[in-house]
Order: structure tokens, then C-alpha cells, then sequence
């Protein structure tokens, strides 16, 4: 089951511990979240980010569909 | 994975069994050992399960569980972002980088978006001297299959798990943000800085962390999304209006001063849960010297005190660790 992208750009955009995540996709969020804070427009580049990375790893997968 | 102090003479005849090994140790120490299957990073403080000390004649072995495929590669500098490839499937990456380096500066500033590098654990340290010798002799590195020894760039070491088990790699961080201290931004990234945004108003921030006594044995500490990551301070320099770090601060990420985590090693002790002996894990030589561990004891996280600290980014001030479990109870990567 994917993630819907309403989830995803809610990760990026807010605040929130994932505190039940892996050390890599905590250290990917924060990276893609300062992108976001600091370039709004990019959003959507940090939402595909966040998708491949998700894609690609299985536990990122697992991470974020505890949410 | 087991941990063991141990004399040169000891390592070198695991080593000839074919053990694959991580080992920390003083220049001459290591220098001794024979060809094999391991990397080395210069170090002399240790936290043993006797008590931390300083130490010139042992080393600090790893031991990767028998049975395992591994292989060990050096990386120069200009070539780290490749560090991610010949990775096993399922395995994890032990690295070691010598304090100081170019690499060690690049590995910091660029390392969270090399390819892959998230593809599996990534653990390691930077490697040091003792405090005397800092800007006399150069900390190394040593590619054991070799034999070279390497003041720059990165050696490796990619380790297959055995069948039905995944590396999981974590961090013990004793220091949180004090939420009463206020909120510092950095307009770029880098090992040092001149001015920092301050509860919005841009300063200069070595004048405001001597106006304010701030305690410059704690870190700033950032939030990633519930990991805390610490930037120690390396120096305050009034004249220059400058202050460096033992790591990098990235822009637009928000620190604050850490609150006092209280006696170190006994907070260390509480915290640090889990069978240490059979993790590969290290600390900062910072929180061996503020938190005053020589001759403490710490519980079973035993290993070398490093000028850096690798879990995927260069980490200050925090343990880093790393073990094998059981495939069907990771959720890590």
C-alpha cells in the first residue's frame, strides 16, 4: 500500500517527531524539511525526493506508514 | 560482534586466524600489525570495561562475527561519494576518516546527499591523537589488507550480514535542547561562523556566547525529527568575532544550547540499554574529557573515544552504535 502525497507533504511541512523512524529517514526528512522551510516553491522537488527515497527503501516504507 | 582490549600480540594472531576487524589504536601500535582483513583508525582514549583511560600499547579490536564476507577498500577524498558502492546486499559500512582531512571536512559537508548513502548502516569514526599532540602529528587511518596507512581520505569496510540478520544502527545522545535557551540559525553551512540569527535578530555570535556565558562544553543541539544532533564547540575567538565547530551547521536548521545532561557517565550508564559487548559502538573525546570518564566506568558500551563520530552524518558529543538482530525485528535500516 503507498503513501498518499497529502501524508508525505504533511511529513515535509510540519514540525513532528517520527520518533518511531530510522536514523536515515529522520536525517532525510530534516534535510528535505529545511529545504522546504527555506524554498516553499520546492516543495514539490522535496515530495518526489522523499517518494524515490521511499521506493527505493523498503524500511523508509515501513517508517512513514506508521504515521 | 565482540569488543576486546587487547595487546598487539593478541590482535595480530586473530588477524592471522582471518578475523575481520575494526581496530583503534595508537600510530605505533598499529603500525605493528600484520597484513589482513581489517581497517584501523589511530586513537589513544579509550572506554574500556575496566574504566576509560589512555592507552599507547593496546588496541581496540571489533570483531565482525565469523563467517561474515567482507571486504576492506580505501576511498581518497575527491572519491567519497562513491563510498556507497561494492556494498553487500544486505550488510553494513564501517568507515574510518582521519581528524583534520580534507576528507573529514567533505565526508561533513557533503556526505548527507552522497548516492546511497542511506542504503544500509553506515557507521564509524573520526580518528585522532592524543590532546598534546594536536597540530604535531597527523591522525591516520589504515587499510589493513594493504598495509597503506593514509592521512587523508577514508578506509572501509563492507561487511555482509549472515543469513537471517540485518544491521541496525542507532545513537545515544545524552544531551536534549534546553528549551529555555533561544533559537540560533546559521545563513550557511560550515565548521565555523561569525554571525548567527538569534531569536531572529542576526548577531555576532562569539561576542554573544561570551556576553551570555554560555557553557561551551554543550553542544548546540538540533532536532532531526526526534534524533538529536549535537555541533560542539571547538573554539570562541573574541578578537576574531569567530566560532568554529567540531562539525558543521547547516542553514536553516535550528540549534539551541543543550541543557546540562548532569554526571555524564552515570546518565551514560542509565541510558545506555542493550548488550554493549556485542555492538560495535564509539563515543566523543569530548564527552570522555567534560564528562570527566577517566577511570569511570560506563556499562558495556566499550570502544574508543573519537574526534567525530559517524552514524551516515558526522555526529559531536554521541555515542553511536551498531548490531546485528534478527531480520523479523528490524524495522531500521
Amino acid at each position: 500500500m503507498s503513501i498518499d502525497d497529502t501524508t508525505l507533504q504533511n511529513v515535509l511541512t510540519s514540525g513532528s517527531d517520527l520518533s518511531q523512524a530510522s536514523l536515515a529517514t529522520k536525517i532525510l526528512v530534516s534535510r528535505l524539511r529545511v529545504d522546504v522551510a527555506s524554498q516553499p516553491a520546492d516543495l514539490a522537488t522535496a515530495l518526489s525526493e522523499l517518494k524515490s527515497f521511499i521506493a527505493k527503501y523498503p524500511f523508509a516504507q515501513q517508517d512513514l506508514r506508521a504515521l | 560482534m565482540k569488543n576486546a582490549m587487547m595487546t598487539v600480540a593478541d590482535a595480530t594472531a586473530r588477524i592471522e586466524q582471518g578475523a575481520t576487524l575494526v581496530i583503534a589504536g595508537d600510530e605505533k601500535a598499529l603500525a605493528r600489525l600484520p597484513k589482513g582483513q581489517w581497517i584501523g583508525g589511530t586513537a589513544v582514549y579509550f572506554v574500556t570495561e575496566t574504566g576509560a583511560r589512555q592507552d599507547h600499547e593496546m588496541v581496540f579490536v571489533t570483531e565482525v562475527a565469523e563467517g561474515s564476507a567482507s571486504r576492506t577498500r580505501f576511498v581518497p577524498t575527491e572519491d567519497l561519494s562513491s563510498l556507497a558502492d561494492q556494498q553487500f546486499e544486505n550488510g553494513a559500512t564501517m568507515i574510518l576518516i582521519p581528524a583534520f582531512s580534507d576528507a573529514h571536512q567533505r565526508f561533513a559537508l557533503d556526505g548527507a546527499g552522497y548516492p546511497d548513502i542511506f542504503a544500509q548502516p553506515l557507521i564509524g569514526w573520526i580518528s585522532g591523537v592524543a590532546l598534546e599532540d594536536i597540530g604535531e602529528v597527523a591522525p591516520k587511518v589504515f587499510d589493513g589488507a594493504t598495509g597503506h596507512v593514509h592521512e587523508d581520505g577514508a578506509v572501509l569496510l563492507h561487511v555482509e550480514m549472515p543469513a537471517g540478520r540485518v544491521a541496525e544502527i542507532d545513537i545515544l545522545n545524552l544531551f536534549e535542547q534546553d528549551r529555555e535557551s533561544p533559537t540560533i540559525l546559521f545563513r550557511a553551512d560550515g565548521f565555523s561562523a561569525t554571525t548567527a540569527i538569534i531569536n531572529g535578530e542576526e548577531v555576532n555570535l562569539a561576542k554573544w556566547v561570551l556576553d551570555n556565558n554560555i557553557n561551551t562544553q554543550r553542544p548546540l543541539v538540533a532536532n532531526y525529527a526526534g534524533a538529536m544532533i549535537n555541533v560542539s564547540f571547538q573554539n570562541v575567538d573574541a578578537s576574531a568575532g569567530k566560532c568554529s565547530f567540531f562539525a558543521p551547521v547547516v542553514e536553516g536548521v535550528e540549534y539551541r544550547i543543550a541543557r546540562n545532561p548532569g554526571d555524564y557517565a552515570k546518565v551514560f550508564a542509565s541510558r545506555a540499554n542493550g548488550d554493549g559487548a556485542n555492538e560495535m559502538s564509539c563515543n566523543c573525546i569530548l564527552n570522555y574529557i567534560f564528562g570527566e570518564l577517566e577511570g569511570k566506568t560506563t556499562g558495556t558500551f566499550t570502544g574508543p573515544a573519537t574526534f567525530g563520530e559517524i552514524a551516515y552524518i558526522l555526529l559531536n558529543q554521541t555515542m553511536v552504535r551498531l548490531r546485528d538482530v534478527a531480520m523479523k525485528q528490524s524495522n531500521v535500516a
